[in-house]
């Protein structure tokens, strides 16, 4: 697996400012914000690290390890240190690379306070082992409901998806894009398509995200994503 | 849908103010828990029947533009018909006084002079009474539950409290199902539009911002949604005047000769 190229620089929203708020009272290294409803349909929050975005683009691909976990249970996952819990997802353990910076996580849902659903998650994350005490537990669970009320409202407001209705091919939706095109030439559903998807990005020990944004650019043949046709 | 195979819960409040006060907070609860719009509504009419004196049949009637009424639930097809009969004449409690009054109250529908075309055609409702009552207002939009009773005058003031305390409940509820949907129904409306794009750009060779300007044009000829075409393209694999065009082009087709 490559690291993330560059980083993304795009400033952080809402969701990320008001983490900015709470950083000094509990204390991180790094921290990501992402809008999801299940593994499926996902959208990392504009100033989320990318090093953890990544690994959140690498938990997607494998359907494996604690913000998956997170998502089925809408149970926080909490985690002391990283390396002495990775056989819980031992399929992510083996695709996450060496040099992986994060020691001690939180994983937390943000859950609509009224209607209790789980509209993303937030992960916080140190690059030492420095436990979260339970009172930083207590501010990332308040801070886990601030941004789910902030998700919410955006999420009614437009502003939050405002990006896929008036941004053509800049709006960090390249999987969709990919299992459209795949879809397309193999003349199958887009299920089949991700299935797809996710077995080369497997095999290359890469995400499916990054995948996808290789075929975009041209340096990858969509053919071999597509693998072998059958029938 | 048509809930009465929900169930209606097992007490009736009748006069018993207490009895009244355990099943509004039970409602409350239940109203809660229920994560989409649709089990927020079959929920909330379903007890509304059981609660509110008089009312044996009930629906949530969502208003569009003022003008067309959509049924969002109904515990009968008599509730669901009054829907269709006001969006069929233009003229009924959900197309105007429900705009203005948190609560209209009908005695008769038969001999009601505010909307004469409907009166005229009660019979078909085959219920005296009814009862509408507000859910929410967004501008020429309107949600009300409306409860009908089958004889006349069926509805009396504690109906119409009573009613008001449930819908105040049912608008909550549905205010907060509706938000968690909104970030469930985009993110899937990205992906959504994300497939569409990448259809066009495999199918005709385009670039994504060529594919998305693409929707966007047949989103304004054909005045729908960018995600609705969007969604038919990637269920149906075929952009909606397409199909029109073939199917305009099999009818005019001769039929096939014998092989």
């Amino acid at each position: 697996m490559t690291a993330p190229a560059g980083g993304r620089a795009a400033p952080p929203g809402p969701e990320l400012l008001v983490c900015s708020a709470v950083r000094g009272a509990v204390g991180w290294d790094r921290v990501a914000v992402i809008a999801t409803d299940g593994l499926d349909h996902r959208l990392p929050l504009t100033g989320s690290d990318p090093v953890l975005a990544h690994w959140g683009d690498l938990q997607q691909s494998l359907a494996e390890g604690p913000g998956a976990d997170v998502l089925t249970t809408g149970a926080a996952v909490l985690l002391d240190d990283l390396r002495a819990a990775s056989w819980l997802w031992p399929v992510l353990r083996a695709a996450t690379p060496e040099a992986f910076p994060v020691h001690s996580l939180a994983v937390l849902p943000l859950v609509g306070r009224r209607a209790g659903g789980v509209v993303g998650v937030l992960a916080v994350a140190r690059d030492a082992v420095v436990p979260f005490t339970e009172p930083q537990v207590g501010l990332l669970t308040a801070l886990a409901d601030l941004l789910a009320a902030v998700v919410v409202h955006r999420s009614a407001s437009g502003d939050l998806f405002r990006e896929a209705g008036d941004v053509g091919a800049t709006s960090g939706d390249e999987v969709s894009v990919v299992l459209g095109m795949l879809a397309e030439r193999l003349g199958t559903r887009a299920d089949e398509a991700l299935a797809r998807l996710r077995a080369f990005a497997f095999s290359a020990g890469s995400t499916i995200h990054e995948v996808a944004r290789t075929v975009l650019e041209g340096e990858l043949d969509l053919d071999r994503v597509a693998g072998p046709r059958w029938g | 849908m048509d809930v009465e195979a929900l169930g209606t819960p097992h007490t009736g409040a009748g006069g018993d103010p207490a009895a009244l006060a355990w099943e509004l907070a039970h409602l409350a609860r239940t109203l809660q828990t229920s994560t989409s719009p649709e089990a927020v509504l079959d929920r909330a009419v379903t007890m509304a029947v059981a609660l509110v004196p008089g009312a044996q049949a009930g629906a949530i009637s969502l208003v569009r533009r003022r003008r067309t009424i959509t049924c969002a639930a109904a515990t009968s097809p008599a509730a669901r018909h009054l829907d269709d009969l006001q969006t069929e004449l233009g003229q009924g409690p959900c197309l105007d006084a429900a705009f203005v009054h948190r609560s209209t109250r009908v005695d008769d529908l038969a001999a009601e002079t505010r909307w004469p075309l409907l009166a005229a055609r009660a019979d078909e409702v085959g219920m005296a009474s009814v009862l509408c009552l507000q859910l929410f207002v967004e501008g020429d939009d309107l949600g009300a539950l409306n409860l009908l009773g089958t004889e006349p005058a069926a509805f009396t003031d504690a109906s119409e409290h009573v009613g008001l305390l449930l819908a105040a409940h049912t608008a909550v509820a549905l205010a907060d199902a509706r938000q968690l949907e909104h970030t469930q129904r985009g993110l899937l409306h990205r992906d959504l539009i994300g497939q569409a794009k990448g259809i066009l750009m495999e199918r005709h060779k385009l670039s994504a911002d060529q594919a998305f300007a693409a929707l966007s044009q047949l989103s304004q000829d054909l005045n729908r949604k960018v995600v609705d075409i969007a969604a038919d393209l990637a269920d149906t694999g075929e952009l909606p005047a397409r199909r029109s065009a073939a199917r305009r082009h099999q009818s005019e087709a001769p039929p096939p000769g014998p092989r």
